[in-house]
This record gives structure tokens, C-alpha cells and sequence, in this order.
């Protein structure tokens, strides 16, 4: 991983990174499979997404279903690049800050 | 105050840890069916051999065989919910890169047997084609695997 560590707040949240973290790996993934794969609700899945593209992070595309014969759609969920630059970013900073010595709080801001 | 909280290492190491258990069963979801790599590897030897086929059919051949790649890539990712277009690790972007240079070296060998009416080294290089791919494939999704569940 040769990105720029960069924490970021906005995607450290447990769910938010899960998800951002399952896509960084794949082109898109149907909304189905995410919920099932992190053993999210689809509701608790549905809010995070809807965070996530609000931030610019993900976005999400509706394609018919081959699999269903009513008329609903599946939809599909992806990282965008700016989400994509976020987590490589902010895992690079996790991987940075697990890999420092002890377990203090480092310097911040306030 | 939550930042400093979360900027621990311990914080860190704990949220590395929980995306752990998500990406093997991402490996485990984006494993390739059995009939993938094989079915793969018929219609890569297919595109290598055409030009055996002379004429106008060398062109029906391997726009037949795009289609039916197009069509095994859609069905997979219709089975698996996942479109996974890109590698996860050099190890894998290796394999990758190797087995297209191998595939259109043979795609080149094939034209130049057939220029030169050598059907049986056409017929080898569709044979390499095909051997690239399958077992070749299941190296690649080795290391996909592996690249993945570590998260690099």
C-alpha cells in the first residue's frame, strides 16, 4: 500500500470503515451480498451507505435484477475515487499507528 | 476526547483486526467456480487456434469466443454479487501480466505456424493457451485469495 496516511474521522466508524474496506478490493458490490458478507441489517447497511455517498465517498447504481422476476431492481454499491483515496489513506494511518511502540494517545490538536 | 481515543495503537490495532474476518469472506465469496478457469481456458485455446481456421472464420471464431468470455465474466458476477475487476496485491497483478503476455506470445506463435503451414505448432501454441489458463488460472486466484485476506 503505497498511499498517503491520512486519518480520517469521517470513515473511522465501525461499520463505515467495514464497508469502505469490503469495496476497496472490488469494483462494485450488490447491496445484498455487503450485508451479508459484513452481517449488517439492511437498514443499518442502507443508513451507513446513505452517510457514505453523502460524504462523497460511495456511490450506488440500480440495475435490474437477472436473478428476481418481479420488476424490483438490486443495487449495486462502489467506492469513488475520492472514497477510494479515503480508506487507502486512512488504513495506511491505522497500519502507521498500530505499528508505533506503546498505547498512548498521540499528539492531536487540542 | 474521541480522535485521541481512536489515534491509539491499540484503537488502531483493534479496527485493523475487525476488517479481518470481512475480507476472508470476501476471498471465500469471490472464489472462482470450478467450471470458470477451465471453460476460460477452452475459449483462450479457441482464439489462439483460429487462425487455423482460414478466411472469414478466423474472425467468427474469436469474436464467438469474446462474446462467450463476456459472457462467463457476467455470469460470475451475477452468482457472486461482486464485480472484481481489479487485483489486490502485486503478487497477483504478476500472474496476471504474465499469463497475457503468454497467451498473446502463443496468439502470435499460432499466426506465424500457420503462415508458414506448420499446423502442429499452432496447435501446441493452443495447447500452451489453454495449460496458461487452466491450471495457470488457479495460481492467479491463489494469490488473489491470499493478496485479499491480507489486505494489501
Amino acid at each position: 500500500m503505497a498511499s498517503r496516511a491520512r486519518f480520517d474521522e469521517s470513515i473511522h466508524a465501525p461499520t463505515r470503515l467495514r464497508l469502505c474496506a469490503l469495496l476497496r478490493p472490488v469494483d462494485h458490490i450488490d447491496f445484498s451480498v455487503a450485508a451479508t458478507t459484513l452481517g449488517l441489517s439492511d437498514a443499518n447497511l442502507s443508513k451507513t451507505v446513505r452517510a457514505l455517498v453523502e460524504l462523497g465517498y460511495i456511490s450506488t447504481t440500480k440495475e435490474a435484477s437477472t436473478t428476481r422476476r418481479d420488476a424490483r431492481r438490486t443495487t449495486q454499491i462502489a467506492l469513488t475515487p475520492t472514497g477510494r483515496a479515503a480508506i487507502d489513506g486512512h488504513l495506511a494511518a491505522l497500519q502507521d499507528l498500530a505499528s508505533m511502540k506503546g498505547s498512548g494517545p498521540t499528539p492531536t490538536d487540542d | 476526547m474521541e480522535s485521541n481515543d481512536a489515534q491509539t495503537p491499540a484503537a488502531a490495532h483493534d479496527a485493523l483486526r475487525g476488517l479481518e474476518g470481512d475480507r476472508v469472506q470476501l476471498a471465500l465469496r469471490t472464489r472462482s467456480p470450478r467450471w470458470y478457469y477451465p471453460v476460460l481456458a477452452l475459449v483462450t485455446a479457441a482464439i489462439t487456434l483460429a487462425p487455423l481456421a482460414g478466411g472469414v472464420w478466423v474472425f467468427v471464431l474469436i469474436a464467438v469466443a469474446c462474446f462467450v468470455i463476456v459472457a462467463i465474466e457476467r455470469a460470475f458476477v451475477v452468482a457472486t454479487g461482486i464485480s472484481t475487476n481489479r487485483v489486490p496485491g502485486p503478487r497477483s497483478l504478476m500472474v496476471l501480466v504474465v499469463m497475457g503476455v503468454v497467451v498473446l506470445a502463443m496468439l502470435l506463435a499460432a499466426v506465424i505456424a500457420t503462415n508458414l503451414d506448420q499446423a502442429v505448432w499452432a496447435v501446441a501454441a493452443g495447447a500452451v493457451s489453454f495449460l496458461t489458463m487452466f491450471p495457470g488460472g488457479l495460481v492467479y486466484d491463489h494469490f488473489y485469495g491470499q493478496e485479499l485476506r491480507r489486505g494489501l
